[in-house]
């Protein structure tokens, strides 16, 4: 998921805005980067102070996030390699180890205070970090760089402020154009492709079906929420499109499946050639899924041929839901 | 001697009533056995499948048997069967089996391998003497279940699976008029014994009434309680006295020092008299006179034995709505959609509040703890976890270890919520049990009970939302208050579908000091419901904040100081705050 940012002598950045708050040292400046003008990533070089108690360092450094506000790497200033708290140069090992820190926004970090980074209930000496004679707190120390408690934790911070975060989200709306939208459609990047879903008109998602497909076939649970929560109805009742989509219910998540199934169930008229699609799956369908397709099926009027022995094969099969097949009469013994 | 059901007894009544053609049919129910031995009584499930059951929670070791005799009117050949479930079906050998003993004889079926709670037939007997004694034996440690056993002269009699037609002939088997017999009568009726509901309880009694306090577990406190050892966050607020009777200490969640605070609790609620504590009760209906609740019914868990409970006013504390659910009360589930209330927490989009309102809530979790014992020992092959742990390594259960799916709801599916826990649990602990230096590792506990966040909401006066904490809202009402940062859980596999689905995520919401009125502690529609704990009134984002059990708690004691205000006006609860909220309040302060 990382951005190449090997060269940035072909981008252009241009000053976006800044953010502040009461005990930085200077605002973070931050910096749009364009590819060929279009936008590619975001950027900040600043100072901060890392603070314990009343011991500060002065920190340089430059941060890099993509276009939706995600922290994507970090870059040492000239003359300002990072230091821990004992004065001790960064090993190679320390600098990686940051930058995984900094990837995870899931990190116990995001839980704590700066004063309950320490364990004041266990206070060894032995276990100095930072030159605190507080152990960290042990849960804690596994994730940050040793010796630079605080230089992570003010990093990470910064990495992941959600002002931060959505004024760069506020200025990739701006900065909006065709060539960037394609762009955002066409990537990897789950978060891209959600933003792309969320600019794209009513008109213009039934122009885009391919890439609402693509995305639902390969795209995390959420891109996949996100589409399936925006189609409109008339992009519903198109058949071919909505068989499409139940063809592809193997393919997705626990909680898709069930959004989609929820979904039809608001959908005017749920085709038989959609309802043969999903029952293709019947094996892989939980307890709940299953309910869910065998009352869509019962709405559904007169069955097909097909469908009815789809669903009399599973009801005979030794599935463990098979009996609700059973139990609900759709099937006869 | 148990407690038994003889059909020929009620065979008349049958006849009329249900049709059910019956011989001399016997059931016993399995949570009434004499000796439980190894086994525990599980009531978390009655309302989905039908009765507490017996739960062979071995962690991976056999338990020993449970045990019981009964006596039957006619010697003879009997038929018999176990209502089971195979609660992790698939490829692989049935991991809670169990076998039934009748008389001494070990019968040679395994039981508990059929997919879903329904009769397994266990074979023949004949019992040649008017006493019967039956043992369960468990043959794999691995959570086996029996809800109960149905011997028969005929083979034809096979009972009901499921559903309304299982209740029905239940109730015929045992006999059971259609309410209660014993009713009993109190000032207020508190139900569900979590912290909320203590509090509750001690705040009435404080103020004179004559509180009931109904509980489905032997031991008080909910998720706080030495069942699932979560300990209690949040303030006092305005009730330092009364929680600090009923909070713990900040131990880590799983720790054995929730059995220290257990211990405080019951001793203070104790030295209340005019608390009638019936822990072990279950309440499985409310009953209303338009939208009013005249009575609760409950029953005992093991025993069976019902009691009806009238007051004029009771307290859902039950964390699952369910007294207002039954009475008809209001309620919600789910997220709403971000615009109904305005929750945007913007850098969070779908994660925090959805565009659509959906089924999602906050999971639930099972914990665990493991310890380094002093010899290596094998841990059985679990086949059936792997499906759910997918690889997955882990020592312990913490908070993180949650569930919640669109295609479970956390209280029809809790059952699959919490075995689906299990088979994470087992299989996580089984991969981690591979590596080196591993060998020794043991279980030392696995709950067996659901530690729920989130379910029915109901509906009062004011719903509480998420504007409320970021306004910092001061209501002319406000009895409980809290500083403790929101947090909103999200399933790690939502952004990373390779993420095992049963870890969460949480995001942080900081804030100074808010406020929850006493609006939201009482039901919009039935007349003398309150409502204290984390199925207060509030929209899922706003439950984010005061899900808390120190905060929950202080609903409780608000709750219980209310309704000696509405026992002393002879009014309901909405008239306290339109009628005597100065008193109310005045009355509030002096606990401080
Ligand atoms: C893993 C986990 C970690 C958490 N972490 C924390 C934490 O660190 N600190 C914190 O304060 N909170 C924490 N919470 C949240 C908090 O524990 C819950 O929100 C809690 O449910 C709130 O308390 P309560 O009194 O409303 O409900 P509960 O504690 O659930 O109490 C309700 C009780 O009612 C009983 N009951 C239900 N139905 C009936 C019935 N029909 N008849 C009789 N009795 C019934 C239930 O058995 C239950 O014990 C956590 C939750 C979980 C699951």
């Amino acid at each position: 998921m990382e951005v190449t940012l090997k060269s940035q002598e072909n981008y252009d950045g241009n000053s976006i805005g800044s953010y502040s708050e009461d005990d930085y040292i200077e605002p973070i400046n931050i910096e749009l980067y364009n590819f060929q003008g279009i936008p590619a990533f975001y950027s900040s070089e600043f100072a901060t102070a890392v603070c314990e108690d009343k011991i500060c360092e002065l920190l340089h450094i430059k941060l890099f996030w993509d276009l939706t506000g995600n922290y994507i790497g970090y870059d040492t200033l000239a003359g300002h390699p990072l230091t821990k708290f004992d004065h001790e140069p960064f090993e190679k090992e320390d600098y990686i180890k940051l930058h995984e820190l900094l990837m995870n926004d899931g990190t116990i970090l995001k839980f704590k205070r700066k004063d309950e980074l320490i364990d004041k209930k266990i206070l060894r000496p032995s276990d100095v970090i930072d030159g605190t004679t507080g152990a960290t707190a042990l849960e804690i120390k596994e994730e940050v760089v040793k010796g630079a408690l605080y230089t992570s934790y003010t990093l990470w911070h910064i990495a992941h402020k959600g002002e931060i975060q959505n004024l760069l989200n506020e200025q990739t709306k701006k900065s909006y154009t065709k060539e960037l939208a394609i762009e955002m459609m066409n990537s990897d990047r789950d978060s891209y492709r959600i933003f792309a879903v969320d600019q794209l008109s009513v008109d213009e998602l039934s122009e885009n079906i391919p890439f609402l497909i693509i995305g639902l076939k390969q795209g995390n649970p959420l891109l996949r929420k996100t589409i399936l929560q925006k189609v409109p109805s008339p992009l519903w009742n198109d058949l071919d499109f909505q068989a499409k989509v139940c063809s592809l219910y193997g393919l997705l998540d626990v909680n898709s499946r069930f959004y989609l199934l929820q979904s039809l169930k608001e959908v005017a008229l749920v085709y038989s050639q959609s309802l043969e699609e999903l029952s293709k799956y019947l094996n892989k369908m939980s307890k709940n899924q299953l309910l869910e397709y065998l009352e869509l099926v019962s709405k559904s009027g007169e069955l097909s041929n097909s469908l009815k022995t789809n669903l009399s094969e599973f009801a005979r099969s030794e599935n463990r839901y098979s009996y609700l097949v059973m139990d609900s009469g759709i099937v006869e013994d | 001697m148990m407690k038994q059901y003889f059909f020929a007894v009620i065979f008349i009544l049958l006849a009329l009533s249900s049709g059910y053609g019956q011989q001399n049919g016997v059931l016993i129910e399995a949570e009434s056995f004499d000796k439980l031995g190894g086994w525990l009584v599980d009531p978390q499930f009655v309302e989905q499948m039908g009765s507490p059951y017996l739960l062979a929670h071995g962690m991976g070791e056999p338990v020993s048997n449970a045990s019981t005799s009964f006596k039957i009117k006619e010697k003879g050949e009997y038929h018999i069967w176990v209502r089971s479930k195979n609660w992790a079906p698939g490829d692989w050998k049935a991991p809670g089996r169990f076998q039934l003993a009748v008389n001494g004889e070990v019968l040679a079926s395994e039981l508990g391998t059929k997919p879903g709670w329904g009769w397994e037939y266990v074979g023949m007997a004949e019992l040649k003497k008017k006493t019967v004694e039956l043992a369960l034996i468990d043959l794999t440690g691995f959570d086996g279940r029996c809800d109960a056993i149905y011997f028969s002269q005929s083979k034809d009699d096979v009972p009901p699976r499921a559903g309304k037609a299982l209740a029905e002939w239940r109730k015929s088997a045992k006999g059971e008029s259609d309410q209660p017999s014993v009713v009993e009568e109190y000032d207020l009726v508190v139900v569900g014994g979590g912290i909320a509901g203590c509090a509750a309880a001690i705040a009435a009694a404080e103020q004179g009434l004559e509180v009931a306090l109904i509980h489905d577990r032997p031991v008080l406190g909910g998720n706080a309680s030495s069942e699932i050892r979560v300990h209690t966050l949040g303030i006092y607020g305005n009730f330092e006295r009364i929680l600090k009777m009923l909070d713990t200490e900040h131990y880590p969640n799983g720790s054995l020092e929730a059995y220290k605070d257990e211990d405080k609790r019951h001793q203070n609620i104790s030295k209340y008299k005019n608390i009638a504590l019936f822990t072990n009760w279950r309440a499985y209906d409310a009953l209303a006179e338009g939208n009013t609740i005249t009575a609760v019914d409950a029953r005992h868990t093991s025993a069976g034995k019902r009691i009806r409970f009238k007051a004029p006013r009771f307290v859902d504390s039950t964390g699952d709505g369910w007294i207002g659910y039954w009475a008809g009360a209001e309620f919600t589930y789910g997220r709403e959609a971000v615009d109904q209330y305005g929750e945007a927490y913007e850098e969070w989009g779908e994660l925090w509040s959805p565009n659509k309102a959906d089924g999602f809530v906050m999971g639930s979790s099972v914990l665990w703890r493991t310890y380094q014992s002093d010899k290596a020992y094998e841990f059985p092959s679990v086949p059936w976890a792997e499906e759910v742990a997918m690889g997955h390594e882990a020592k312990a259960g913490t908070w993180k270890w949650e569930l919640s799916r669109l295609d479970y709801h956390q209280i029809e599916d809790a059952e699959e919520i919490r075995d689906h826990m299990l088979k994470a649990i087992y299989g996580s602990f089984a991969n981690q049990k591979k590596l080196s230096g591993m060998e020794k590792l043991k279980f030392e506990w696995i709950s067996y009970l659901v530690g729920k966040r989130e379910s029915r909401r109901l509906v009062g006066d004011y719903i509480f939302t998420f504007n409320d904490v970021t306004e910092q809202r001061k209501f002319p009402d406000a009895v409980v208050m809290e500083e403790r940062e929101v947090d909103v859980h999200y399933q790690q596999n939502l952004k990373d579908a390779s993420k095992p689905d049963f870890l969460s995520e949480a995001i942080f919401y900081r804030t100074p000091m808010y406020y929850i009125p006493y609006r939201s502690l009482y039901s919009k529609n039935i007349s003398n419901l309150f409502m204290a704990g984390r199925n207060f009134s509030c929209s899922h984002i706003g439950l984010g904040g005061p899900r808390v059990m120190r905060t929950t708690g202080q609903m409780g004691a608000a709750v219980g100081f209310a309704a000696a205000i509405c026992a002393k006006y002879q009014c309901d609860p909405r008239s306290v705050y339109e009628d005597h909220l100065d008193e109310y309040l005045e009355l509030i302060e002096k606990q401080k």
